[in-house]
């Protein structure tokens, strides 16, 4: 579903992603864990399009079409989606009118017919419920006075409206207390299906409790450097990083 | 900020065109006031840019416009009233005195702040029109006055002088409204003094959408006494020179004041806002808001004072200027001021120039939503918070018309 290949990106000229590979099949979940600086987020980044970062070389292929080709929103009508690790407070922008210009223009550019009101609302109070997110959103501004824990969660619940092919979720546990963990992961598992495929970005094994991953990669360096199943990412838990890092840098010499 | 060496001053000819008609020793005086770039409240504001071209342009009158029957309404066409109309209520609670302008009240004398002579002179010594308007005490109608200045023609200089009077414990809400046709070349200059007396309450709500050929000059000042309220709020879009004076005395204790403006600019307008606001007694509060959208090689300018005098203890007084910018040749210049000579006070002020927010410009991209709407989203909220809290639906949806309109138009810069 997912296929990146040979990936090069940099920023201000400074190459972070040296060459990343990673194909993804639809229903699977993949865990990427990876020290400090290893291109986690940046990867990210790139794969939403953000404009800071270069793409020097490679592809990113959903189903048969290059997203690289495309501007942000349109990836986000092929059906990427990425959760923010550090979501955006945005002012005098309500929740319901972003959330009801995101699914209408998604909706258009998937050819699809908009929804009307009513079918809408039903539509937010049901993934409102999934990640038990009970603000009242229609008059407040898009995360604007949330907790950590409540914008994790809309970022989920954006997830659920917008029914996206693949998802990325940056650091989607960083900041959450176990409880959050919890409805977070919920939320996610009651999306997983066979059309779609997670990309989960995490530091701590403790997400993937909850969160089952089929596979978990390492990422240094700017590349994937080892990929196991779950076991791996406790074996990352006990023993740190060095061991791999030390792998690596054996097999380069 | 470096002083525009470049900017010229008006002329002397010129000046004695805005002047003509004027007995001489009205005309010397004033003539030896006028002001120059070299006038610090005149530094980012060149005058003959745009009173030059409406001098130089023969004048004539536009066609008499149909007045609609009914509204609670002053109507000026060309500064000359032709339509008044009031509702019964409205009568039985204010007093209107359109057109005599030989009628000056007593008003108390604000403290002079800030240099700006000319204009108010120009406006108080010698009216082409104006209106007197005063709300009886105890009363508090509740519908409101609508004032419309409807401009279509060519003139040089057409100055307004008005007053407006809210007795003890009374409230008005006032709309005014200037608009002006694609062929207006006109000079309006006006004064409008206030004074609200004891628990009044004045709601002045007021919208230019006017053409480039129609400049103004317009001054506020306004006296607040013991626990009245002057909440005034102003849309603006369009136009070529705009300037707005601001001076507010908040003259007894416990007085509020709240100043709201928003520019939505484009082309060549100039819009300057300049604002004193006096705490001369103990315990009065006082808001400014001022937000503008700058776009094309439109320029706004923001000067404002917050004077704190030694006896108004316990004031608390905010102030904050923002805009973004969103052409490569869009200019704001900000001079935020506080002037405080008491020491139980809470005072602040902010300025702000920047760029529609790129993070948040990205996060609205990502959920598929394309960059004019997430540009147009993010230009509508930066605006909503000047129109919070606004009552009249009738002003706050045309104000709401004029940003869509903006949007709409600017999609692609």
């Amino acid at each position: 579903m997912l296929r990146i290949k040979n990936l090069h990106a940099s920023i201000n000229g400074k190459e972070i992603l040296k060459g990343l590979d990673l194909e993804i099949k639809p229903g699977e979940v993949h865990a990427i864990m990876g020290p400090n600086g290893s291109g986690k987020s940046t990867l990210a980044s790139v794969l939403a399009g953000r404009e800071e970062y270069e793409v020097t070389e490679g592809e990113v292929w959903l189903e048969h079409k290059n997203l690289l080709d495309f501007s942000p929103e349109q990836r986000a009508g092929e059906g990427l989606f990425l959760a923010f690790q550090y979501p955006v407070e945005i002012p005098g922008v309500s929740m319901m009118n972003f959330m009801k210009t995101a699914v209408q223009e998604v909706r258009n550019y998937r050819g699809l017919p908009p929804l009307d009101a009513k079918s809408f609302l039903s539509m937010v109070k049901e993934k409102q419920a999934l990640v038990e997110l009970d603000k009242k959103l229609a008059n407040r501004s898009v995360n604007e006075g949330f907790s950590g824990g409540e914008k994790k969660r809309n970022e989920i619940f954006q997830m659920a409206m917008l029914e996206p092919r693949v998802a990325v979720l940056d650091e989607t546990d960083s900041g959450l207390d176990i409880d959050a963990l919890r409805i977070v992961a919920q939320g996610v598992n009651k999306l997983k299906s066979n059309d779609n495929c997670f990309v989960v970005i995490t530091h701590y094994q403790r997400l993937l409790d909850y969160i089952v991953p089929d596979f978990v990669h390492v990422l240094y360096k700017g590349k994937i450097v080892k990929t196991g199943d779950k076991s791996l990412a406790l074996e990352l838990e006990e023993k740190g990083y060095d061991w791999i890092k030390e792998q690596v840098e054996h097999s380069s010499l | 900020m470096s002083t525009n060496t470049a900017v010229k001053d008006i002329s002397p000819s010129l000046t004695e065109k805005i002047l003509s008609g004027l007995p001489n020793h009205l005309a010397t005086r004033i003539f030896s006031s006028c002001p120059s770039s070299r006038n610090e409240s005149w530094k980012y504001t060149p005058l003959h840019n745009w009173i030059e071209p409406i001098l130089e342009t023969p004048t004539h009158d536009g066609l008499i416009p149909q007045v609609k029957e009914g509204q609670n309404m002053l109507y000026f066409f060309n500064g000359k009233l032709i339509h008044i109309h009031l509702s019964s209520e409205l009568e039985n609670c204010i007093e209107v005195h359109p057109g005599q302008t030989d009628i000056q009240p007593d008003f108390p004398l604000l403290p002079e702040k800030d240099n700006n002579h000319f204009f108010t002179e120009l406006a108080s010594l010698a009216p082409h029109a104006g209106y007197l308007i005063r709300v009886k005490a105890e009363t508090r109608p509740a519908a409101n006055l609508h004032i419309l200045y409807d401009w279509d023609g060519a003139h040089h200089v057409l100055n307004t002088l008005n007053h407006i009077v809210v007795e003890k414990n009374a409230s008005l809400q006032l709309l005014v409204e200037s608009k002006s046709s694609a062929t207006t070349s006109v000079l309006h200059n006006q004064l409008t003094r206030i004074w609200l007396h004891e628990d009044a309450s004045l709601t002045l709500y007021r919208m230019h959408n006017t053409s480039s050929g129609f400049s103004l000059i317009d001054e506020l000042s306004c006296t607040v006494e013991y626990r009245a309220r002057f909440h005034a709020c102003q849309v603006t879009a369009g136009g070529g020179l705009i300037r707005n004076n601001y001076k507010v005395c908040l003259n007894g204790e416990s007085a509020d004041a709240n100043l709201r403006a928003l520019n939505i600019l484009s082309g060549n307008t100039h819009a300057d806002s300049h604002v004193t606001m006096i705490h001369q007694s103990p315990s009065c509060t006082s808001n400014q808001t001022f937000k503008s959208i700058v776009s094309q090689e439109a320029t706004a300018v923001f000067s404002g004072t917050i004077h704190v005098e030694r006896d108004a203890q316990k004031t608390n007084a905010f102030q904050s200027s923002r805009s973004i910018l969103l052409g490569d040749k869009s200019r704001s210049y900000a001079k935020p001021r506080l002037e405080i000579y008491a020491d139980d006070v809470k005072c602040s002020h902010g300025a702000t120039t920047g760029q529609i927010n790129q993070e948040a410009l990205f996060y609205l991209q990502s959920r598929g939503i394309s960059l004019p709407t997430a540009r147009n989203m993010l230009i509508a909220a930066f605006a909503s918070d000047v129109l919070t809290g606004i009552e009249n639906e009738d002003y706050l949806q045309k104000a709401q018309a004029l940003i869509e309109n903006f949007t709409g138009v600017h999609e692609i810069e």
